[in-house]
């Protein structure tokens, strides 16, 4: 196995174990606000004070002040590993206080700063990402079952099915993606639970996504559908069902999985600019869309850098799925020849 | 002319489907435009009953469809709660901005796409090629909103360009010239921002067009005639490369619209996006199917263009050598 | 518009016999293999095979009497699906039918042997055999449901001519083991000359000529069946004239 590969296979596991895992790997609470330090930069790790240099980092606590905050160097406070802090639910099932890293009362450690609530940067951008990582993949899963079973029939049962199974695809793709998913988007309730929202905006972006998957699996089906073998078996007696799962649906599992990887970040992205305008993911709950909402004051987006966090962790993770679906691409384009 | 027939009516089709397909969605909505438009004491009652009677408001949807269909066809596209007017003039005003700005970034990506693609391809391998590579992939991966939020941030922060609307407050006073500028400079982070995202497409896309014609025999014949590099690639190759590469105009054009709401709202470029997007947060029911509807036609249109382009480039269509599936 | 591609052709094959339909492209042999197997419906006509007839059931009727009749495609390669190993190949019939997977894997490794491959081969990919054993493959997953009848159809056409004569003999010994009735569909007389009982002579969609093989041979009385006979001498003959050697 080449670096490349192993290097792409670290960062893929790792991006989704941290997300898993988001309760664990963030110190604070990401719902809980903070009046008093709204707005602070994130919090400095020092390995040197006055006496001597340590190997455990420790961190000061943020005081505001007529300038801004500073740094109250009266007492530093260590950062502890694996220690007990705020409960969570790990995998949303079990209940745990473990957390990788924490400091002790009062102070805070915001790695990322904090946002206008004082709530902490860091671990909002873990849930955060939970939320939009995790509507990303659903909406593809959504998209790929839907294109998959339209193009599988077109493909299979040929002529009428096929043009009428093509014209909608056709109609779908001459939609303008954006415009569609607002307008849709608009006509349904705008406030719901956090779990509704969820399995709308789910239905809303697969829904329409499904027309491109359903062209390129019409297309493997066709050639696959006049293969010798597959006339072979249908000159076993083997039905329709039994060929199509058993010889044409391990040709588009190839495929399948390049275009997920294609599709994840974009429709990660489609969550994100919905939840941006306010048509997705509400507060409290967070979602990388609503963090980044919050910028389009312009006095907030110029003077709190760190609030572009959201936007980083959005840019690594399609990066990172960019490169899997490149390296997908050319390891099963030469096997398919 | 039988094919450009064909394509009209299949155009004008999807164009009917689209719609459809939006009244459709709208069913779904819980509560009846017809009672909030009642509810709103803006509207006087006059309006609302001559609109009644107008968009069969309070009738079942196929009728209501029928009537918005007809009135489309006169170019009436319904009424605005929110705004209090008739869409048609609204969509309008604000889709000939959204249009300068498409336009425009797709004057500017394909200027510097068609040079950058195709040196690239020519030095394949070597360092611009390699540069091209990596920065083109890069800018593919990033979703156009973070793009445009990075951009804006840096525009905003060290105030290099102005933002917001179109022309500055004191606009009035200014020359004819004065105010062109005004509006050229608050176009350009739009501009940019759109840009960036479609050249990175496109790049990819030509450079390969033309790695793939470079291999041809007939381009190594043109060599073996002592044609010279810069004639063969521009005279010789591009042509032929830009066939696969005309057929990219219309998903260009596409996605320059899509990309343009998105562009706009975070800009504050009045044009199409903030309206459409006003009109969803207030369900501003017909503004918004108006607005859908405009976007689909320019789509539409877009990809009817890009059709007649390759007609007129590429002579196996013409013939239907490429028909046989 | 329609074109007749077969017309008239009526013919009998006895268990352990072998008919060869032989004829030049285009004659409408494969049409008749390909209706014999039913792969394909006879527009009009029938097809008896043990007292039924066969030619215009239905798919749900015809499930129970597919294992009588199989077939063996011209280019094994093709016919068997990349993916799967030789078990898999050759378990594919019989997994159609329902049988439990020990069922399966007996039988397969019982005509793996019969066509005398190591069972242990069972577990590779179909891809790793050569062209001569992917054609063994063919015939084991045909003899996997005990057919009665094998089509040939150019089954050996695409093999060079030692494997040809390997694959020829153990066509014949199964035969003879078995009791099946195989119809060879051949442009190469002198193959269906080496196999068959009965030769039939096509042209244009039409018998032109059937009989005992060795009397259509010696007394060919169409011009069709002097035709073939006479450029499957000339090309023995110049076989033999650079003895073994290809010209």
């Amino acid at each position: 196995m080449r670096a490349k590969t192993a290097i792409l296979i670290v960062a893929l596991v790792g991006l989704h174990l941290t997300l898993l895992l988001a309760g664990f790997v963030a110190p604070c609470d990401p719902g809980a606000q903070d009046r008093e330090l709204p707005y602070a930069p994130p919090t400095r790790l020092h390995f040197v004070d006055a006496s001597s240099w340590h190997l455990r980092p420790f961190v000061y606590r943020w005081n505001a002040g007529p300038d801004g905050y500073f740094e109250d160097k009266r007492q530093s406070f260590p950062v502890h590993f694996l220690t007990s802090g705020p409960a969570y639910k790990l995998l949303g099932i079990f209940e745990a206080k473990w957390h990788l890293f924490g400091v002790d009362e009062p102070a805070r450690i915001a790695l990322l700063g904090t946002d206008g609530f004082g709530r902490d940067e860091f671990s909002r951008v873990l849930s955060g990402g939970q939320i939009s990582v995790a509507e990303g993949i659903a909406a593809t899963l959504l998209a790929l079952l839907a294109g998959t079973i339209f193009g599988i029939i077109a493909g299979y049962y040929g002529r009428l099915t096929d043009e009428s199974v093509m014209g909608a695809t056709e109609l779908f793709l001459s939609l303008p993606c954006l415009y569609f998913l607002l307008g849709v988007r608009a006509f349904l309730p705008l406030h719901l639970s956090p779990a509704r929202t969820f399995l709308l905006l789910t239905c809303v972006i697969g829904l329409i996504g499904w027309a491109r998957p359903a062209r390129l699996v019409r297309g493997i089906v066709l050639s696959a559908r006049s293969r010798n073998y597959v006339l072979a078996a249908r000159s076993f007696g083997g039905s329709d069902f039994y060929l199509m799962w058993r010889h044409i649906l391990p040709e588009v599992l190839g495929l399948l999985l390049t275009q997920a990887a294609l599709l994840v970040p974009r429709y990660i992205a489609a969550e994100v600019t919905l939840s941006f305008f306010g048509l997705g993911v509400n507060e409290p709950v967070a979602s990388w869309g609503n963090m980044l909402s919050t910028l389009q004051q312009y006095s907030v987006l110029v003077s709190y850098a760190w609030l572009l966090a959201p936007a980083a962790a959005l840019v690594v993770t399609s990066v990172i799925y960019s490169i899997l679906a490149d390296t997908l691409h050319s390891r099963l384009e030469f096997r398919s020849t | 002319m039988n094919y450009l027939g064909r394509r009209l009516i299949r155009a004008a089709f999807l164009l009917v489907g689209v719609s459809i397909l939006c009244f459709l969605f709208t069913e779904m909505a819980p509560g009846n435009f017809f009672d909030e438009m009642r509810l709103n004491p803006q509207i006087s009652p006059e309006t609302i009953s001559s609109l009644r009677s107008r968009y069969g408001l309070d009738q079942p949807l196929v009728v209501r469809y029928g009537r918005w269909l007809k009135s489309a066809l006169h170019a009436d596209f319904g009424y605005s709660i929110a705004y209090n007017a008739p869409v048609a003039p609204l969509l309008w005003s604000r889709a000939k901005n959204t249009l300068l700005l498409a336009t425009t970034g797709m004057l500017l990506t394909w200027l510097i796409s068609i040079p950058l693609g195709v040196w690239a391809a020519a030095r394949s391998g070597r360092m611009l090629d390699k540069g091209v590579r990596v920065a083109s992939s890069l800018l593919v991966s990033i979703p156009e909103v973070v793009i445009a939020v990075a951009l804006l941030a840096i525009v905003v922060r060290w105030r290099v360009l102005p933002v917001g609307g179109m022309t500055s407050m004191d606009n009035e006073g200014l020359s004819q010239w004065a105010r062109l500028q005004e509006i050229a400079s608050r176009m350009l982070l739009p501009t940019i921002i759109l840009t960036l995202g479609e050249s990175a497409i496109i790049v990819r896309h030509l450079r390969a067009s033309v790695l793939e014609v470079l291999d041809t025999p007939f381009v190594q014949a043109a060599r073996g005639l002592g044609i010279g590099r810069t004639r063969l690639l521009f005279r010789h190759v591009l042509p032929v490369a830009a066939s696969p590469a005309i057929s990219l105009l219309g998903f260009s054009l596409a996605g320059l619209l899509s990309g343009s709401l998105l562009v706009e709202v975070i800009c504050g470029w009045p044009g199409l996006g903030p309206l459409i997007l006003d009109a969803t947060l207030s369900r501003d029911f017909y503004l918004v199917i108006g607005g859908i509807m405009l976007s689909a036609l320019f789509m539409v249109g877009g990809n009817l263009v890009a059709d007649i382009m390759l007609l007129a480039c590429d002579p196996r269509i013409r013939t239907g050598a490429l028909d046989a599936r | 518009m329609a074109v007749t591609a077969v017309c008239d052709v009526d013919f009998e094959i006895r268990a352990g016999q072998t008919l060869a339909l032989v004829g030049a492209s285009g004659a409408g042999k494969s049409t008749v293999a390909r209706c014999v197997a039913r792969l394909e419906r006879p527009d009009s006509g029938e097809i008896w095979l043990d007292g039924t007839d066969i030619a215009r059931l239905n798919s749900r009727d015809l499930l129970p009497i597919r294992s009588n009749i199989q077939m063996i495609f011209q280019d094994a390669e093709t016919s068997m699906n990349p993916r799967f190993s030789a078990a898999e190949v050759i378990e594919e019939p019989l997994r159609i039918k329902g049988a439990s997977r020990s069922e399966r894997r007996d039988i397969a490794t019982a005509v793996m042997r019969e066509v005398g491959l190591p069972a242990e081969w069972l577990k590779r990919p179909v891809l790793e055999f050569s062209g001569g054993q992917q054609q063994r493959l063919a015939i084991a997953r045909a003899l996997s449901t005990r057919p009665k009848v094998l089509v040939l159809d150019e089954a050996l056409s695409s093999l060079d001519l030692s494997t040809q004569a390997q694959i020829a003999n153990l066509l014949l010994d199964l035969q003879s083991a078995h009791s099946m009735a195989y119809l060879l569909i051949s442009h190469d007389l002198t193959l269906a000359a080496r196999m068959a009982d009965v030769l039939s002579v096509m042209s244009d969609g039409r018998i032109v000529e059937m009989g005992a093989t060795q009397q259509v041979i010696a007394d060919p009385k169409h011009a069709q069946t002097q035709r073939l006979l006479a450029s499957a001498r000339a090309a023995e003959s110049k076989f033999d004239l650079t003895s073994g050697a290809s010209a």
